[in-house]
Protein backbone atom coordinates (compact mmCIF):
# COMPACT_ATOMS: atom_id res chain seq x y z
CA UNK A 1 0.00 0.00 0.00
CA UNK A 2 3.02 2.63 1.08
CA UNK A 3 4.58 1.73 -2.07
CA UNK A 4 1.19 2.35 -4.40
CA UNK A 5 0.93 5.65 -2.33
CA UNK A 6 4.81 6.60 -2.72
CA UNK A 7 4.60 6.36 -6.98
CA UNK A 8 1.34 8.09 -7.02
CA UNK A 9 2.91 10.93 -5.21
CA UNK A 10 6.27 10.60 -7.29
CA UNK A 11 3.81 11.30 -10.37
CA UNK A 12 2.33 13.86 -9.43
CA UNK A 13 5.37 15.75 -7.75
CA UNK A 14 6.42 15.42 -11.48
CA UNK A 15 3.68 16.85 -13.01
CA UNK A 16 3.90 19.59 -10.68
CA UNK A 17 7.28 20.57 -11.42
CA UNK A 18 6.73 20.03 -15.28
CA UNK A 19 3.76 22.68 -15.04
CA UNK A 20 5.82 24.85 -13.85
CA UNK A 21 8.74 24.51 -15.63
CA UNK A 22 6.73 26.97 -18.10
CA UNK A 23 5.02 29.06 -15.28
CA UNK A 24 3.74 31.58 -17.71
CA UNK A 25 1.34 28.88 -19.86
CA UNK A 26 0.64 27.52 -16.37
CA UNK A 27 -0.98 30.67 -15.29
CA UNK A 28 -2.60 31.46 -18.87
CA UNK A 29 -4.33 27.84 -18.26
CA UNK A 30 -5.32 28.52 -14.74
CA UNK A 31 -7.17 31.91 -16.33
CA UNK A 32 -8.72 29.71 -18.84
CA UNK A 33 -10.31 27.66 -16.86
CA UNK A 34 -11.26 30.02 -14.07
CA UNK A 35 -12.82 31.96 -17.39
CA UNK A 36 -14.77 29.20 -18.42
CA UNK A 37 -16.08 28.40 -15.03
CA UNK A 38 -17.39 31.54 -15.03
CA UNK A 39 -18.90 31.40 -18.11
CA UNK A 40 -21.04 28.33 -16.93
CA UNK A 41 -22.23 30.51 -13.88
CA UNK A 42 -22.88 33.45 -16.25
CA UNK A 43 -24.96 31.43 -18.47
CA UNK A 44 -26.66 29.75 -15.55
CA UNK A 45 -27.69 33.27 -14.23
CA UNK A 46 -29.23 34.52 -17.51
CA UNK A 47 -31.38 31.74 -18.17
CA UNK A 48 -32.37 31.85 -14.39
CA UNK A 49 -33.47 36.01 -15.83
CA UNK A 50 -36.23 34.09 -18.20
CA UNK A 51 -37.27 31.65 -15.67
CA UNK A 52 -38.34 31.08 -11.98
CA UNK A 53 -37.32 27.44 -11.29
CA UNK A 54 -35.82 24.20 -13.35
CA UNK A 55 -37.16 21.05 -12.20
CA UNK A 56 -38.38 22.53 -8.78
CA UNK A 57 -34.69 23.90 -8.17
CA UNK A 58 -34.52 27.74 -7.71
CA UNK A 59 -31.63 30.53 -9.00
CA UNK A 60 -29.33 29.89 -6.66
CA UNK A 61 -29.24 26.38 -5.58
CA UNK A 62 -28.90 25.50 -9.54
CA UNK A 63 -25.38 28.08 -9.04
CA UNK A 64 -24.64 25.91 -5.62
CA UNK A 65 -25.25 22.59 -8.15
CA UNK A 66 -22.72 24.22 -11.18
CA UNK A 67 -19.87 25.15 -8.70
CA UNK A 68 -20.44 21.58 -7.06
CA UNK A 69 -20.18 19.95 -10.48
CA UNK A 70 -17.77 21.96 -11.59
CA UNK A 71 -15.37 20.96 -8.27
CA UNK A 72 -16.12 17.33 -9.61
CA UNK A 73 -15.44 17.80 -13.08
CA UNK A 74 -12.07 19.60 -12.06
CA UNK A 75 -10.87 16.60 -9.99
CA UNK A 76 -11.67 14.83 -12.98
CA UNK A 77 -10.31 16.52 -15.36
CA UNK A 78 -7.18 16.87 -12.64
CA UNK A 79 -6.54 12.83 -11.89
CA UNK A 80 -8.75 10.83 -13.87
CA UNK A 81 -8.76 12.34 -17.61
CA UNK A 82 -5.64 12.82 -18.62
CA UNK A 83 -4.88 8.91 -17.70
CA UNK A 84 -7.64 7.72 -19.58
CA UNK A 85 -6.55 9.80 -22.42
CA UNK A 86 -2.73 8.62 -22.46
CA UNK A 87 -3.73 5.40 -21.64
CA UNK A 88 -6.02 5.23 -25.33
CA UNK A 89 -3.07 7.05 -27.15
CA UNK A 90 -0.49 4.14 -25.67
CA UNK A 91 -2.83 1.13 -26.78
CA UNK A 92 -2.81 3.23 -29.90
CA UNK A 93 0.49 3.65 -30.22
CA UNK A 94 1.50 -0.01 -29.13
CA UNK A 95 3.46 1.50 -26.13
CA UNK A 96 1.10 -0.30 -23.35
CA UNK A 97 3.94 -3.55 -22.69
CA UNK A 98 5.82 -0.83 -21.82
CA UNK A 99 3.20 -0.14 -18.21
CA UNK A 100 2.47 -4.25 -18.79
CA UNK A 101 5.88 -5.31 -17.70
CA UNK A 102 6.26 -3.47 -14.69
CA UNK A 103 6.15 -5.11 -11.22
CA UNK A 104 3.37 -3.20 -10.13
CA UNK A 105 -0.82 -3.16 -10.85
CA UNK A 106 -0.58 -2.17 -14.41
CA UNK A 107 -4.32 -0.92 -13.81
CA UNK A 108 -3.13 1.39 -11.08
CA UNK A 109 0.58 2.59 -13.31
CA UNK A 110 -1.89 3.42 -16.44
CA UNK A 111 -4.40 5.24 -14.11
CA UNK A 112 -2.01 7.59 -12.49
CA UNK A 113 0.22 8.16 -15.12
CA UNK A 114 -0.47 11.80 -16.24
CA UNK A 115 -2.30 14.57 -14.27
CA UNK A 116 -3.10 17.96 -14.91
CA UNK A 117 -2.15 20.55 -12.05
CA UNK A 118 -3.65 23.66 -13.62
CA UNK A 119 -7.04 22.77 -12.10
CA UNK A 120 -5.96 23.53 -8.43
CA UNK A 121 -6.54 27.20 -8.25
CA UNK A 122 -10.00 26.58 -10.45
CA UNK A 123 -11.05 24.03 -6.71
CA UNK A 124 -10.03 26.56 -4.98
CA UNK A 125 -11.88 29.22 -6.39
CA UNK A 126 -15.15 26.84 -6.44
CA UNK A 127 -14.66 25.77 -3.22
CA UNK A 128 -15.20 29.51 -2.07
CA UNK A 129 -18.21 30.07 -4.27
CA UNK A 130 -20.25 27.21 -2.95
CA UNK A 131 -19.69 28.27 0.67
CA UNK A 132 -20.82 31.58 -1.12
CA UNK A 133 -24.19 30.44 -2.95
CA UNK A 134 -24.92 28.27 0.84
CA UNK A 135 -24.54 31.84 2.30
CA UNK A 136 -27.10 33.24 -0.25
CA UNK A 137 -29.67 30.28 0.41
CA UNK A 138 -29.24 30.76 4.16
CA UNK A 139 -27.89 27.24 4.80
CA UNK A 140 -25.38 26.43 7.12
CA UNK A 141 -25.00 22.49 6.92
CA UNK A 142 -24.17 20.33 9.89
CA UNK A 143 -21.44 18.39 10.02
CA UNK A 144 -22.81 14.91 9.50
CA UNK A 145 -24.08 16.74 6.08
CA UNK A 146 -20.58 17.64 5.36
CA UNK A 147 -19.59 14.40 6.01
CA UNK A 148 -22.82 12.62 3.35
CA UNK A 149 -21.73 15.25 0.81
CA UNK A 150 -17.86 14.20 1.10
CA UNK A 151 -18.86 10.74 1.08
CA UNK A 152 -21.24 10.79 -2.02
CA UNK A 153 -18.92 12.98 -3.70
CA UNK A 154 -15.81 10.35 -3.83
CA UNK A 155 -18.06 7.89 -4.53
CA UNK A 156 -19.40 9.74 -7.35
CA UNK A 157 -15.57 10.18 -8.47
CA UNK A 158 -14.84 6.13 -8.25
CA UNK A 159 -18.18 5.13 -10.11
CA UNK A 160 -17.01 7.78 -12.93
CA UNK A 161 -13.12 6.57 -12.70
CA UNK A 162 -14.66 3.10 -12.95
CA UNK A 163 -17.08 4.42 -16.12
CA UNK A 164 -14.33 5.91 -17.70
CA UNK A 165 -11.71 3.74 -17.34
CA UNK A 166 -14.46 0.66 -18.86
CA UNK A 167 -14.73 3.12 -22.24
CA UNK A 168 -10.74 3.82 -22.59
CA UNK A 169 -10.92 -0.16 -22.40
CA UNK A 170 -12.47 -0.54 -25.44
CA UNK A 171 -9.50 1.15 -27.49
CA UNK A 172 -7.94 -2.25 -27.49
CA UNK A 173 -10.36 -3.21 -30.08
CA UNK A 174 -11.60 0.15 -31.78
CA UNK A 175 -7.82 1.17 -31.43
CA UNK A 176 -8.15 5.12 -31.86
CA UNK A 177 -10.48 6.64 -30.32
CA UNK A 178 -8.44 10.41 -30.15
CA UNK A 179 -11.96 11.73 -29.00
CA UNK A 180 -12.06 10.34 -26.00
CA UNK A 181 -11.93 13.77 -24.04
CA UNK A 182 -14.97 14.69 -25.66
CA UNK A 183 -17.57 12.00 -24.52
CA UNK A 184 -15.58 12.33 -21.16
CA UNK A 185 -16.74 16.27 -20.83
CA UNK A 186 -20.37 15.67 -22.37
CA UNK A 187 -20.92 12.97 -19.67
CA UNK A 188 -19.37 15.26 -17.16
CA UNK A 189 -21.16 18.12 -18.52
CA UNK A 190 -24.01 16.79 -17.88
CA UNK A 191 -23.77 16.61 -14.43
CA UNK A 192 -24.56 20.26 -14.00
CA UNK A 193 -28.55 19.64 -14.63
CA UNK A 194 -30.36 18.31 -11.56
CA UNK A 195 -31.14 14.74 -12.38
CA UNK A 196 -34.68 15.88 -11.49
CA UNK A 197 -34.87 17.29 -15.14
CA UNK A 198 -35.78 13.66 -16.47
CA UNK A 199 -38.35 11.67 -16.40
CA UNK A 200 -39.71 7.72 -17.53
CA UNK A 201 -37.51 6.12 -19.30
CA UNK A 202 -35.03 8.31 -19.27
CA UNK A 203 -35.55 8.64 -15.55
CA UNK A 204 -34.12 4.92 -16.26
CA UNK A 205 -31.12 6.12 -18.13
CA UNK A 206 -29.40 8.13 -16.24
CA UNK A 207 -30.61 7.04 -12.36
CA UNK A 208 -29.29 3.69 -13.28
CA UNK A 209 -27.25 2.91 -16.49
CA UNK A 210 -25.14 6.13 -16.68
CA UNK A 211 -25.70 7.53 -12.69
CA UNK A 212 -25.37 11.18 -13.54
CA UNK A 213 -27.47 12.25 -9.89
CA UNK A 214 -23.67 11.11 -8.31
CA UNK A 215 -21.93 13.82 -10.51
CA UNK A 216 -23.30 16.88 -8.59
CA UNK A 217 -27.07 16.31 -7.94
CA UNK A 218 -26.79 13.82 -4.86
CA UNK A 219 -24.49 15.58 -2.65
CA UNK A 220 -25.59 18.88 -3.57
CA UNK A 221 -29.15 17.88 -1.86
CA UNK A 222 -27.41 16.64 1.25
CA UNK A 223 -25.87 19.99 1.51
CA UNK A 224 -29.35 22.08 0.90
CA UNK A 225 -31.10 19.15 3.79
CA UNK A 226 -33.21 17.12 0.97
CA UNK A 227 -30.63 14.30 0.55
CA UNK A 228 -31.57 10.98 0.33
CA UNK A 229 -29.21 9.19 2.93
CA UNK A 230 -30.19 5.64 1.15
CA UNK A 231 -27.65 6.82 -1.68
CA UNK A 232 -24.84 6.55 0.43
CA UNK A 233 -25.54 2.80 0.41
CA UNK A 234 -27.11 2.27 -3.16
CA UNK A 235 -23.16 4.60 -4.15
CA UNK A 236 -21.23 2.32 -2.57
CA UNK A 237 -22.89 -0.77 -4.46
CA UNK A 238 -22.82 0.46 -7.74
CA UNK A 239 -18.91 1.68 -7.16
CA UNK A 240 -18.23 -2.05 -5.92
CA UNK A 241 -20.25 -3.35 -9.19
CA UNK A 242 -19.04 -0.63 -11.59
CA UNK A 243 -15.19 -1.03 -10.04
CA UNK A 244 -15.61 -4.99 -10.64
CA UNK A 245 -17.03 -4.72 -13.96
CA UNK A 246 -14.25 -2.27 -15.38
CA UNK A 247 -11.41 -4.66 -13.70
CA UNK A 248 -12.63 -8.15 -14.90
CA UNK A 249 -13.42 -5.79 -18.52
CA UNK A 250 -9.60 -4.38 -17.99
CA UNK A 251 -8.19 -8.39 -17.71
CA UNK A 252 -10.34 -9.88 -20.97
CA UNK A 253 -9.22 -6.79 -23.24
CA UNK A 254 -5.67 -7.24 -22.81
CA UNK A 255 -6.08 -11.04 -24.14
CA UNK A 256 -6.51 -9.04 -26.80
CA UNK A 257 -4.04 -6.41 -26.99
CA UNK A 258 -1.08 -6.67 -29.28
CA UNK A 259 1.81 -4.42 -29.12
CA UNK A 260 3.69 -2.23 -31.84
CA UNK A 261 7.16 -1.26 -30.48
CA UNK A 262 8.83 -4.13 -27.98
CA UNK B 1 -6.68 23.72 -59.08
CA UNK B 2 -5.37 19.82 -59.26
CA UNK B 3 -2.91 20.12 -56.26
CA UNK B 4 -6.24 21.22 -54.00
CA UNK B 5 -7.92 18.78 -55.06
CA UNK B 6 -4.97 15.88 -54.74
CA UNK B 7 -5.16 17.52 -50.92
CA UNK B 8 -9.03 16.91 -50.56
CA UNK B 9 -8.52 13.74 -51.32
CA UNK B 10 -5.91 12.93 -48.87
CA UNK B 11 -8.35 14.59 -46.67
CA UNK B 12 -11.17 12.61 -47.10
CA UNK B 13 -9.26 8.86 -46.95
CA UNK B 14 -7.79 9.98 -43.23
CA UNK B 15 -11.08 10.72 -42.13
CA UNK B 16 -12.04 6.65 -43.05
CA UNK B 17 -9.41 5.18 -41.35
CA UNK B 18 -11.01 5.07 -37.90
CA UNK B 19 -14.72 4.71 -37.46
CA UNK B 20 -14.26 4.76 -33.23
CA UNK B 21 -14.49 8.78 -33.00
CA UNK B 22 -17.34 8.88 -35.13
CA UNK B 23 -19.20 6.48 -33.07
CA UNK B 24 -17.99 8.74 -29.69
CA UNK B 25 -19.09 12.10 -31.87
CA UNK B 26 -22.95 11.12 -32.46
CA UNK B 27 -23.59 9.61 -29.08
CA UNK B 28 -21.78 12.47 -27.37
CA UNK B 29 -23.87 14.96 -29.67
CA UNK B 30 -27.23 12.60 -28.83
CA UNK B 31 -26.31 12.58 -25.15
CA UNK B 32 -25.72 16.44 -25.44
CA UNK B 33 -28.96 17.43 -26.75
CA UNK B 34 -30.99 15.30 -24.83
CA UNK B 35 -29.95 17.42 -22.02
CA UNK B 36 -30.88 20.34 -22.98
CA UNK B 37 -34.37 18.79 -24.00
CA UNK B 38 -34.68 17.30 -21.09
CA UNK B 39 -33.81 20.84 -19.12
CA UNK B 40 -36.15 23.12 -21.66
CA UNK B 41 -39.35 20.14 -20.82
CA UNK B 42 -38.87 20.24 -16.99
CA UNK B 43 -38.70 24.58 -17.22
CA UNK B 44 -41.34 26.09 -15.47
CA UNK B 45 -42.31 29.68 -17.26
CA UNK B 46 -45.19 31.00 -19.11
CA UNK B 47 -45.00 32.26 -22.49
CA UNK B 48 -41.87 32.85 -24.25
CA UNK B 49 -38.41 31.85 -22.59
CA UNK B 50 -35.51 34.67 -23.93
CA UNK B 51 -37.82 35.22 -27.10
CA UNK B 52 -38.27 31.41 -27.92
CA UNK B 53 -41.15 29.38 -27.01
CA UNK B 54 -40.61 26.22 -25.34
CA UNK B 55 -40.69 23.75 -28.73
CA UNK B 56 -38.40 26.37 -30.27
CA UNK B 57 -35.76 26.02 -27.92
CA UNK B 58 -36.14 22.24 -28.20
CA UNK B 59 -35.66 23.11 -31.80
CA UNK B 60 -32.55 25.36 -31.34
CA UNK B 61 -31.18 22.32 -29.34
CA UNK B 62 -32.09 19.84 -32.11
CA UNK B 63 -30.16 22.23 -34.41
CA UNK B 64 -27.23 22.94 -32.58
CA UNK B 65 -26.41 18.97 -32.54
CA UNK B 66 -25.63 19.17 -36.46
CA UNK B 67 -24.21 22.96 -37.09
CA UNK B 68 -20.74 22.45 -35.60
CA UNK B 69 -20.65 19.81 -38.41
CA UNK B 70 -21.40 21.82 -41.12
CA UNK B 71 -20.40 25.40 -39.41
CA UNK B 72 -16.84 24.68 -37.25
CA UNK B 73 -14.24 24.99 -39.64
CA UNK B 74 -10.84 24.77 -37.81
CA UNK B 75 -7.72 24.79 -38.95
CA UNK B 76 -6.05 26.00 -35.95
CA UNK B 77 -4.24 22.87 -34.30
CA UNK B 78 -2.93 21.56 -37.74
CA UNK B 79 -1.76 25.27 -38.78
CA UNK B 80 -0.01 25.36 -34.60
CA UNK B 81 1.75 22.22 -34.90
CA UNK B 82 2.81 22.75 -38.10
CA UNK B 83 4.58 26.02 -37.56
CA UNK B 84 6.18 24.92 -33.99
CA UNK B 85 7.35 21.46 -35.37
CA UNK B 86 9.04 23.36 -38.79
CA UNK B 87 7.20 20.42 -41.01
CA UNK B 88 5.53 23.89 -42.49
CA UNK B 89 8.66 24.56 -44.40
CA UNK B 90 9.24 21.28 -46.31
CA UNK B 91 5.32 20.49 -46.43
CA UNK B 92 4.21 24.36 -47.93
CA UNK B 93 7.30 27.17 -48.09
CA UNK B 94 9.14 25.31 -50.55
CA UNK B 95 5.84 24.29 -53.01
CA UNK B 96 4.02 26.36 -54.93
CA UNK B 97 1.64 25.80 -53.06
CA UNK B 98 -1.06 28.63 -50.90
CA UNK B 99 -1.30 27.53 -47.53
CA UNK B 100 -5.14 28.96 -47.19
CA UNK B 101 -6.07 26.99 -50.04
CA UNK B 102 -4.46 24.00 -49.06
CA UNK B 103 -5.92 23.77 -45.09
CA UNK B 104 -9.03 25.31 -46.76
CA UNK B 105 -9.28 21.73 -49.39
CA UNK B 106 -8.37 19.49 -45.87
CA UNK B 107 -11.25 21.23 -43.84
CA UNK B 108 -13.44 20.34 -47.33
CA UNK B 109 -12.61 16.67 -47.34
CA UNK B 110 -13.09 16.82 -43.49
CA UNK B 111 -16.57 18.69 -43.56
CA UNK B 112 -18.04 16.60 -46.64
CA UNK B 113 -17.80 13.41 -44.51
CA UNK B 114 -18.44 15.01 -40.78
CA UNK B 115 -21.99 16.20 -42.18
CA UNK B 116 -23.06 12.58 -42.19
CA UNK B 117 -21.86 11.98 -38.45
CA UNK B 118 -23.90 15.51 -37.56
CA UNK B 119 -26.65 14.06 -39.84
CA UNK B 120 -26.38 10.82 -37.91
CA UNK B 121 -26.68 12.15 -34.31
CA UNK B 122 -29.89 15.12 -36.08
CA UNK B 123 -31.12 12.48 -37.84
CA UNK B 124 -31.60 10.49 -34.36
CA UNK B 125 -32.41 13.61 -32.32
CA UNK B 126 -35.19 14.83 -34.98
CA UNK B 127 -36.40 10.72 -34.65
CA UNK B 128 -36.67 11.16 -30.94
CA UNK B 129 -38.00 15.01 -30.59
CA UNK B 130 -39.96 15.69 -33.83
CA UNK B 131 -43.36 16.42 -32.37
CA UNK B 132 -41.60 19.37 -30.47
CA UNK B 133 -39.95 21.00 -33.96
CA UNK B 134 -40.91 24.32 -35.41
CA UNK B 135 -38.50 24.02 -38.34
CA UNK B 136 -39.38 22.49 -41.77
CA UNK B 137 -36.15 22.27 -44.22
CA UNK B 138 -38.93 22.94 -47.48
CA UNK B 139 -39.54 26.47 -46.15
CA UNK B 140 -37.96 29.61 -48.14
CA UNK B 141 -36.88 30.27 -44.16
CA UNK B 142 -34.22 27.10 -44.13
CA UNK B 143 -33.07 28.45 -47.98
CA UNK B 144 -32.51 31.28 -46.89
CA UNK B 145 -29.98 29.68 -44.08
CA UNK B 146 -28.10 28.09 -46.30
CA UNK B 147 -25.60 30.69 -47.50
CA UNK B 148 -24.66 31.91 -43.74
CA UNK B 149 -23.96 28.42 -42.67
CA UNK B 150 -20.85 28.82 -45.45
CA UNK B 151 -20.82 32.37 -44.48
CA UNK B 152 -20.22 31.07 -40.66
CA UNK B 153 -17.79 28.51 -42.00
CA UNK B 154 -15.89 30.56 -43.90
CA UNK B 155 -15.61 32.92 -40.74
CA UNK B 156 -15.04 30.44 -38.24
CA UNK B 157 -11.85 29.56 -40.53
CA UNK B 158 -10.31 32.63 -41.58
CA UNK B 159 -11.00 33.16 -37.66
CA UNK B 160 -8.98 30.44 -37.00
CA UNK B 161 -5.89 30.49 -39.56
CA UNK B 162 -5.12 34.43 -38.47
CA UNK B 163 -4.91 33.13 -34.39
CA UNK B 164 -3.33 30.09 -35.02
CA UNK B 165 -0.41 32.10 -37.30
CA UNK B 166 0.44 34.24 -34.30
CA UNK B 167 2.75 30.57 -33.55
CA UNK B 168 5.18 32.18 -35.47
CA UNK B 169 5.69 34.59 -32.58
CA UNK B 170 4.84 33.05 -29.40
CA UNK B 171 5.33 29.46 -28.01
CA UNK B 172 2.08 28.92 -27.04
CA UNK B 173 -0.90 30.15 -28.98
CA UNK B 174 -3.76 27.76 -27.29
CA UNK B 175 -5.03 30.51 -25.09
CA UNK B 176 -6.33 31.93 -27.92
CA UNK B 177 -8.21 29.06 -29.38
CA UNK B 178 -10.21 28.54 -26.18
CA UNK B 179 -10.89 32.65 -25.95
CA UNK B 180 -11.95 32.11 -29.63
CA UNK B 181 -14.60 28.68 -27.80
CA UNK B 182 -15.22 30.95 -24.92
CA UNK B 183 -16.64 33.97 -26.97
CA UNK B 184 -18.21 31.30 -29.44
CA UNK B 185 -20.32 29.78 -26.43
CA UNK B 186 -21.50 33.30 -24.70
CA UNK B 187 -21.70 35.31 -27.63
CA UNK B 188 -22.30 33.12 -30.29
CA UNK B 189 -24.93 30.78 -29.13
CA UNK B 190 -23.43 27.87 -29.16
CA UNK B 191 -24.70 27.58 -25.55
CA UNK B 192 -28.13 29.04 -24.80
CA UNK B 193 -29.48 31.32 -27.82
CA UNK B 194 -28.45 34.78 -27.48
CA UNK B 195 -31.95 36.10 -26.65
CA UNK B 196 -30.89 34.88 -23.04
CA UNK B 197 -28.26 37.72 -22.89
CA UNK B 198 -29.14 40.57 -21.43
CA UNK B 199 -30.27 43.86 -23.51
CA UNK B 200 -27.03 45.62 -22.96
CA UNK B 201 -25.27 43.35 -24.89
CA UNK B 202 -27.03 42.51 -27.47
CA UNK B 203 -25.14 45.82 -29.51
CA UNK B 204 -22.16 44.30 -28.97
CA UNK B 205 -23.47 40.51 -30.02
CA UNK B 206 -24.57 42.04 -33.25
CA UNK B 207 -21.57 44.14 -34.24
CA UNK B 208 -18.90 41.04 -33.27
CA UNK B 209 -17.97 38.05 -35.55
CA UNK B 210 -19.80 35.32 -33.01
CA UNK B 211 -23.05 35.65 -33.83
CA UNK B 212 -22.28 34.84 -37.67
CA UNK B 213 -20.35 31.61 -36.60
CA UNK B 214 -23.12 29.73 -35.08
CA UNK B 215 -26.63 31.82 -33.92
CA UNK B 216 -27.26 33.94 -37.10
CA UNK B 217 -28.11 30.73 -39.45
CA UNK B 218 -30.04 29.37 -36.84
CA UNK B 219 -32.45 33.02 -36.23
CA UNK B 220 -32.80 32.85 -39.69
CA UNK B 221 -33.96 29.10 -39.66
CA UNK B 222 -36.24 29.94 -37.11
CA UNK B 223 -37.77 32.71 -38.44
CA UNK B 224 -36.82 34.86 -35.84
CA UNK B 225 -35.53 37.77 -37.79
CA UNK B 226 -37.30 39.86 -40.80
CA UNK B 227 -36.07 40.64 -44.02
CA UNK B 228 -33.58 43.47 -43.63
CA UNK B 229 -32.37 41.81 -40.35
CA UNK B 230 -31.33 39.11 -42.43
CA UNK B 231 -29.86 41.30 -45.10
CA UNK B 232 -27.79 43.61 -42.30
CA UNK B 233 -26.69 40.38 -40.77
CA UNK B 234 -25.39 39.09 -44.06
CA UNK B 235 -23.74 42.10 -44.93
CA UNK B 236 -22.20 42.03 -41.40
CA UNK B 237 -20.30 38.63 -42.07
CA UNK B 238 -19.34 39.32 -45.11
CA UNK B 239 -17.35 42.41 -43.95
CA UNK B 240 -15.81 40.27 -41.16
CA UNK B 241 -15.08 37.44 -43.54
CA UNK B 242 -13.29 40.22 -45.58
CA UNK B 243 -11.60 41.90 -42.86
CA UNK B 244 -10.27 38.52 -41.02
CA UNK B 245 -8.94 37.41 -44.62
CA UNK B 246 -6.85 40.72 -44.76
CA UNK B 247 -6.04 39.85 -41.24
CA UNK B 248 -4.46 36.17 -42.49
CA UNK B 249 -2.98 37.66 -45.14
CA UNK B 250 -0.96 40.20 -43.05
CA UNK B 251 0.05 38.02 -40.24
CA UNK B 252 0.80 35.51 -42.85
CA UNK B 253 3.87 37.72 -45.11
CA UNK B 254 5.04 39.25 -41.75
CA UNK B 255 4.97 35.88 -39.93
CA UNK B 256 7.39 34.59 -42.38
CA UNK B 257 9.90 37.22 -42.10
CA UNK B 258 10.69 36.10 -38.97
CA UNK B 259 10.26 32.34 -38.91
CA UNK B 260 13.04 29.71 -38.71
CA UNK B 261 12.48 26.37 -39.02
CA UNK B 262 15.10 23.21 -38.38
CA UNK B 263 15.22 20.72 -40.32
CA UNK B 264 12.53 19.33 -42.52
Amino acid sequence: MMRYLKIFYLYWKMRILQNLEYRFNYFIGVFIDLFWASITLISVDWIFGQVNLIAGWSKNEALLLACINMVFASLIWYFIIPSMDFLAESIHKGNLDFYLIRPINTRFLVSVSKFSSDQFIRIIVLGLLIFHFLNLLQITPSLLQWLGFLVLFVIGLLIFYGIFFLITTTTIWLINLSNIQFIFQVIVDAGAYPVDIFRNTLKLVFYYLIPLGFLATFPTQVLLGKGDWKLIGVGLLATLVILGISQWFWNFALKHYSSASS
Amino acid sequence: MRKYWAFYKAGLGKMFVYRGPMLLWVLGNILHVVMLVAVWLSVRSYGLIGGYTKNELITYAVISVFMPWIISWNPFSAIKREIKDGSIAGKILLKPVSYYLERLSWELAWHSMSIFIGLAAGLIAVAIFYRFLTVSIISPEFLFSLPALLLGGLIQYNLSFAMALFAFWFSEVEPLSGLKWMALAILGGSSIPIGFIPNSFQILIKILPFRYMFSFPIEIMMGKISGSQIFFGYLTGILWFGLLFVCCKILWSKGLKVYTAVGN
